[in-house]
C-alpha cells in the first residue's frame, strides 16, 4: 500500500515534471504569443478589454426661463427674421449645451477634424468640444460677411474676415481653454470652443443627456460646464460597468442669464 | 490802404508770436535761478526756498516711490523717459519741459524744481507774464514727502539718461534682459511681464501682457507670435500715440538682450521651437502707382469690409463699433481714419498694408489674408483709406484771424460760406490735476473758423466724436453711417423696416463744448489761468451742449466755481455727420453785461477750449483742455 501510494507520487512528480518540460519548451512560447497578441489586440480596440462609461443628464431645477429671441432688423433676409438666442436652452428641467469632461491621468487625446460653420447667421454648432492637438475647421454658408472673432489666450487668438463663398479656415487647438467666439459684425452671433485635455468630453444634447465611453478603469474629476450656468465637478470612479452621474443646476439670476 | 497795413501788422505779430512759440518749444525756458522767490507759501507755512534742501535721503526705496509718482502724475505731459514726449506732448503749447534738456533741472538747484512744481504754471514770477502753461500747480494734490520723493527720481533719472551710452559689447543675453527689463520696463508692464505695473494705470491701451505673448504690431499673421525682428521693432520705435516710449537710446545689443527676456516670458515661444514651427512672414510688396480706378474699387472694398467699425468717413462710427469697444477690457476704439498722425504703425501706404494683412492682435481688426483679397485690392483699401485724411496734418497758428464780411454770419455750420473761411487746428489734452482725470480721450482736437461784421461775432467748430447724443436726433441733423450694403437680392425695403420706436433718450451726460476767453483783456490784467480761471482772473464759458440743446454763458472763477449768466446772449446751431459734431456760435460783439467779455477790432484776445465725451462718462471737471492761444479781429 504505501508503495502504491510511492508509485503514484511518483508518477504525479513524473508527469508534473514532464508537463513543466513540455510547456516550457514549447507552450511559454505560445503562451506569450497570446500574450503578445492580447496586448496589441488591446492597443487597437482601446477599452474593449475593460473599460466603463458615464451616462447622466444635466438638469435644472430653477424656474423655467423664456429668453427674447434676436431680431436680425435689415438683415432678415440673409439670416432670417429672428434667431434663438442660445445662451440657455432648457426643455423640461433638461439643459441642452452642457460641456462634460473628464479629467485625470492616463487619459488619451485623440486628433481629429471638428467644423464650425457659419450658417444663417449663427454658429453650428453654438458649443464644440474638442480635444487639444485636434484641428478646426471654420466654413461659412453666408452670403454676408462676417468676422470670426476668438478671445483666447493659451490658443493663437483668430480675427478673421469671412466673405461669402470663401474656403475653409483650419486652426490648431493647442491648449485646454475654453473660448469664446463673437462675429463683430453681427452682435447676436456667439459660440463656444472648449478644448479639453483628452479626448473623454461631450455636450449635453437638447434632452439633457451626455455620454463619455471607452474610460479606462480608474478615479477621475467630471466636470460639467454651461456658458451661463457656470460649471460644477464630481469625483468618479471608473470601473468596467456603467456609472450613473446627473449635474444639477440651480436657479441663477435672470440678468445672468442676458451677459 | 488800411486793411492793407492792418494786415501787414497781423503777419508782423503773428511772426514775432510764432518765434516765441518756438523758442518756448526749445524745451525748458522756465524762469532761472534767480527769479526763484525767497520764501512761497504752501498751506499757510512759509517756505524759504534758498536754503531750502530735500529733507529725504535718497535710495533705492525712495526712488522706486518717486518712479511710481512719476509714472502716475508727470508721464503723461513728461514722457516715461522725461523727455517731455508724453501722450500730451503735442497738446498743450508751450510743450511739456524736457527734463534731458541742458539748461533743464540737472543745471538747476532741487528746490528751484520743488518751487516749480508746487506752484506750478500760475506761480510764475510777473515777469513772464503772459505764461501760457499747462503744469498745474500740485500742493494741493501730491503730499510734501511726495514732491520730495519724485524730485530725487526726476533728478536721478534724468542723469542716467543723459549719460552717453555705453556700447554694450557683450553678447545679448536672457540674463541682461531681465536687469534691463526691471529697471526700465517693469513700471508699466509689471514685475512678471503680465502688463500691471504702476503705469498701467495710466495706460489706455494697456501695457502689453508678455506672459499672454500677443504683440499687436507683427510681420506674422493675427494671433501668431512675433519674430524677434518684429519685437525689436516694437521696443525701437515705441507705439505712437500710447504710453510706450522709443528705446532707441539703449544700444542694440540692450535691445537684443530685451527681446530675449521677453521671449522667455510667454511659454508660446519655447512650444514655437519645440513643435519647429516657421514663421508665416507676411511680405509687403512695392506699391503699385496709385490709379482713380484703383481708388474708386478701393471705395467699394472700404464700404462692405471696413464701414461696419470705422464709418462711412471713417471716424469710426460704423454700426457695429459700440460693439466691439470697451474700455475697461482693453478693447479700444477702432482707428479715426482721418487722423493718420495718430496711426499706431505709421501712416505709409506699406504700413496700411501690412496693418490690412496681419490684423492687429488683441483688438477687433481682423487680418484680411491672401485667402480673402489679393495684393491688389489690399492696395485698392490703402488708396481710399489716405482719401479720408486731409494731405498733410493741420497746423496750429499761435492767431487766429476773424475776417470781416459784409452782411448776416453764417448761422448754420453747413453755410457755404464757412467752406471758404481759414481754420485753424487746436490739439486737446486730458485734464489731469483734478481728481476726475481723463487719461485717454476721445476728442483730441477742435478745428475751428471764425467771421465778424462789426456787429456779431461767429465761430464755427467741428469736433470727431463717434458716438452722437441720441436725443439729437429729434431736434437737428443727424446722419449715421449706414450698415455695409447687403446684395439687392438680401436688402430689405425701407417700410419694412420701420418699426414703432419710442423717441430716443439723452446721454446720461451730453456731449459738450467750451469757448473760453478772459472776463476782460484790459492792457493791463494778466491772462487767467488755462483751467477755468481763478477769482482774481474770471473766464467767459460760451458752452453748447446735446442735453439740453443749447449755448449758455457762464462766468467761471475755477475748474469748480461756474455761474449760468442771468441774461443769455448766444444764439447756436449744431448737426451731426458721420462722427463728427458741427456748431456754430454768434454773440453781439459788446454786449451790457459787466461780466462778459467785450470784442473789439485789432486787439488781441486769448481764446482756448474745453470739450466733454458724454458718452464715456465726461462730465464737470472731467474733460479735454487746450492751451490758452490767440485771436484778433480785423
Amino acid at each position: 500500500m504505501i508503495y502504491l501510494n510511492f508509485l503514484r507520487r511518483q508518477l504525479n512528480l513524473d508527469l508534473t515534471r514532464y508537463i513543466y518540460y513540455k510547456w516550457t519548451k514549447t507552450t511559454l512560447v505560445l503562451f506569450m504569443k497570446f500574450f503578445a497578441y492580447l496586448f496589441i489586440f488591446q492597443l487597437l480596440t482601446p477599452g474593449s478589454a475593460i473599460s466603463g462609461s458615464i451616462k447622466g443628464s444635466a438638469l435644472f431645477s430653477g424656474k423655467n426661463i423664456q429668453l427674447e429671441a434676436h431680431k436680425t432688423g435689415k438683415y432678415k433676409k440673409a439670416c432670417g427674421v429672428t434667431i434663438i438666442n442660445e445662451s440657455m436652452l432648457v426643455n423640461k428641467g433638461k439643459i441642452k449645451n452642457v460641456v462634460i469632461s473628464l479629467h485625470g491621468k492616463n487619459l488619451k487625446t485623440n486628433t481629429g477634424e471638428h467644423k464650425l460653420d457659419q450658417k444663417k447667421c449663427r454658429y453650428e454648432p453654438h458649443v464644440i468640444t474638442m480635444p487639444v492637438d485636434s484641428e478646426l475647421k471654420i466654413h461659412t454658408s453666408d452670403p454676408v460677411n462676417h468676422n470670426i472673432h476668438t478671445y483666447s489666450f493659451e490658443n493663437d487668438p483668430m480675427n478673421i474676415m469671412f466673405i461669402p463663398d470663401q474656403e475653409e479656415y483650419i486652426q490648431e487647438m493647442e491648449e485646454a481653454e475654453i473660448i469664446k467666439v463673437e462675429c463683430d459684425l453681427h452682435s447676436w452671433m456667439t459660440a463656444w470652443i472648449v478644448v479639453t485635455p483628452n479626448g473623454y468630453s461631450d455636450v449635453s444634447s437638447s434632452d439633457g443627456t451626455f455620454s463619455i465611453s471607452n474610460i479606462p478603469p480608474g478615479k477621475y474629476e467630471l466636470t460639467a460646464w454651461h456658458e451661463t450656468l457656470g460649471s460644477q465637478s464630481k469625483s468618479v470612479t471608473i470601473n468596467d460597468k456603467e456609472t450613473n452621474v446627473n449635474f444639477e443646476f440651480p436657479e441663477i439670476l435672470a440678468e445672468e442669464t442676458k451677459k | 490802404m488800411a486793411s492793407k497795413l492792418f494786415g501787414t501788422k497781423i503777419y508782423l505779430l503773428a511772426l514775432i508770436l510764432s518765434l516765441l512759440q518756438v523758442s518756448k518749444s526749445n524745451g525748458f525756458t522756465g524762469p532761472s535761478e534767480s527769479d526763484m522767490p525767497s520764501i512761497i507759501t504752501v498751506e499757510g507755512k512759509s517756505i524759504p526756498l534758498q536754503s531750502l534742501k530735500n529733507p529725504i535721503k535718497k535710495s533705492e526705496q525712495i526712488l522706486a516711490e518717486g518712479s511710481k509718482i512719476y509714472i502716475t502724475n508727470c508721464a503723461l505731459c513728461h514722457g516715461d523717459l522725461l523727455d517731455g514726449k508724453g501722450l500730451y506732448s503735442q497738446s498743450f503749447n508751450p510743450p511739456p519741459a524736457n527734463f534731458l534738456h541742458p539748461k533743464s533741472i540737472l543745471s538747476r538747484s532741487q528746490s528751484y524744481s520743488y518751487w516749480r512744481i508746487i506752484k506750478g504754471g500760475r506761480g510764475m514770477p510777473e515777469s513772464y507774464n503772459p505764461w501760457d502753461s499747462a503744469m498745474p500747480a500740485w500742493e494741493k494734490v501730491l503730499k510734501e514727502d511726495e514732491v520730495w520723493k519724485v524730485i530725487h527720481y526726476i533728478y536721478s533719472k534724468a542723469e542716467e539718461i543723459s549719460k552717453p551710452s555705453i556700447q554694450n559689447i557683450s553678447t545679448p543675453s536672457i540674463k541682461n534682459g531681465q536687469k534691463l527689463y526691471e529697471d526700465n520696463c517693469s513700471i508699466c508692464h509689471g514685475d512678471d511681464g503680465g502688463g500691471d505695473g504702476p503705469g498701467a494705470k495710466i495706460s489706455s491701451p494697456f501695457p502689453r501682457n508678455f506672459i499672454k505673448g500677443h504683440i499687436k504690431f507683427r510681420s506674422t499673421p493675427f494671433g501668431k507670435i512675433p519674430t524677434d525682428e518684429d519685437l525689436f521693432k516694437a521696443i525701437t520705435n515705441g507705439s505712437n500715440g500710447t504710453t510706450m516710449p522709443s528705446w532707441k537710446h539703449l544700444s542694440e545689443n540692450d535691445r537684443h538682450s530685451l527681446v530675449l527676456y521677453l521671449k522667455s516670458l510667454s511659454k508660446k515661444f519655447s512650444r514655437f521651437v519645440k513643435k519647429r514651427k516657421t514663421h508665416k512672414i507676411v511680405v509687403v510688396p512695392e506699391p503699385p502707382k496709385f490709379t482713380l480706378q484703383s481708388l474708386k474699387r478701393g471705395g467699394k472694398l472700404f464700404l462692405q469690409n471696413c464701414s461696419a467699425c470705422h464709418g462711412l468717413k471713417g471716424r469710426s462710427d460704423g454700426t457695429s463699433t459700440k460693439k466691439v469697444v470697451s474700455i475697461e477690457t482693453d478693447s479700444i476704439w477702432p482707428r479715426n481714419l482721418s487722423k493718420p498722425w495718430k496711426f499706431r504703425r505709421g501712416d505709409t501706404r506699406k504700413d496700411i498694408f501690412l496693418t490690412l494683412r496681419t490684423g492687429l492682435s488683441l483688438s477687433a481688426m481682423p487680418m484680411f489674408s491672401s485667402r480673402i483679397f489679393k495684393d491688389e485690392q489690399i492696395w485698392d483699401l490703402v488708396h481710399y483709406v489716405q482719401t479720408l485724411a486731409p494731405s498733410h496734418k493741420p497746423t496750429t497758428n499761435p492767431i487766429l484771424k476773424v475776417k470781416k464780411i459784409d452782411g448776416d454770419l453764417p448761422g448754420n455750420p453747413k453755410d457755404s460760406l464757412w467752406k471758404t473761411t481759414s481754420s485753424n487746428f487746436y490739439p486737446l489734452g486730458g485734464q489731469i490735476i483734478e481728481s476726475k482725470k481723463v487719461i485717454y480721450p476721445i476728442i483730441d482736437n477742435v478745428v475751428v473758423k471764425a467771421l465778424h461784421n462789426n456787429k456779431e461775432i461767429a465761430f464755427y467748430l467741428h469736433w470727431d466724436d463717434p458716438t452722437v447724443d441720441p436725443v439729437l436726433k429729434s431736434f437737428i441733423s443727424v446722419k449715421e453711417s449706414p450698415a455695409p450694403p447687403l446684395p439687392e437680392h438680401l436688402q430689405v425695403e425701407e417700410s419694412q423696416e420701420v418699426t414703432t420706436e419710442e423717441p430716443p433718450k439723452p446721454q446720461k451726460f451730453p456731449d459738450s463744448i467750451a469757448i473760453q476767453f478772459p472776463a476782460s483783456v484790459d492792457d493791463d490784467s494778466q491772462k487767467p489761468y488755462f483751467l477755468n480761471g481763478d477769482t482774481e482772473h474770471p473766464v467767459n464759458l460760451w458752452k453748447w451742449s446735446s442735453h439740453p440743446m443749447k449755448a449758455l454763458e457762464i462766468n467761471a472763477t475755477g475748474i469748480n466755481n461756474q455761474k449760468i449768466q442771468k441774461k443769455q446772449n448766444l444764439v447756436s446751431q449744431a448737426s451731426f455727420e458721420f462722427g463728427r459734431y458741427y456748431l456754430t456760435i454768434k454773440r453781439p460783439l459788446t454786449t451790457m453785461e459787466k461780466d462778459d467779455l467785450q470784442f473789439r477790432s485789432g486787439q488781441i484776445i486769448p481764446i482756448a477750449f474745453n470739450a466733454w465725451n458724454g458718452s464715456a462718462g465726461e462730465t464737470g471737471s472731467q474733460k479735454v483742455v487746450s492751451s490758452w492761444y490767440n485771436l484778433i479781429l480785423e
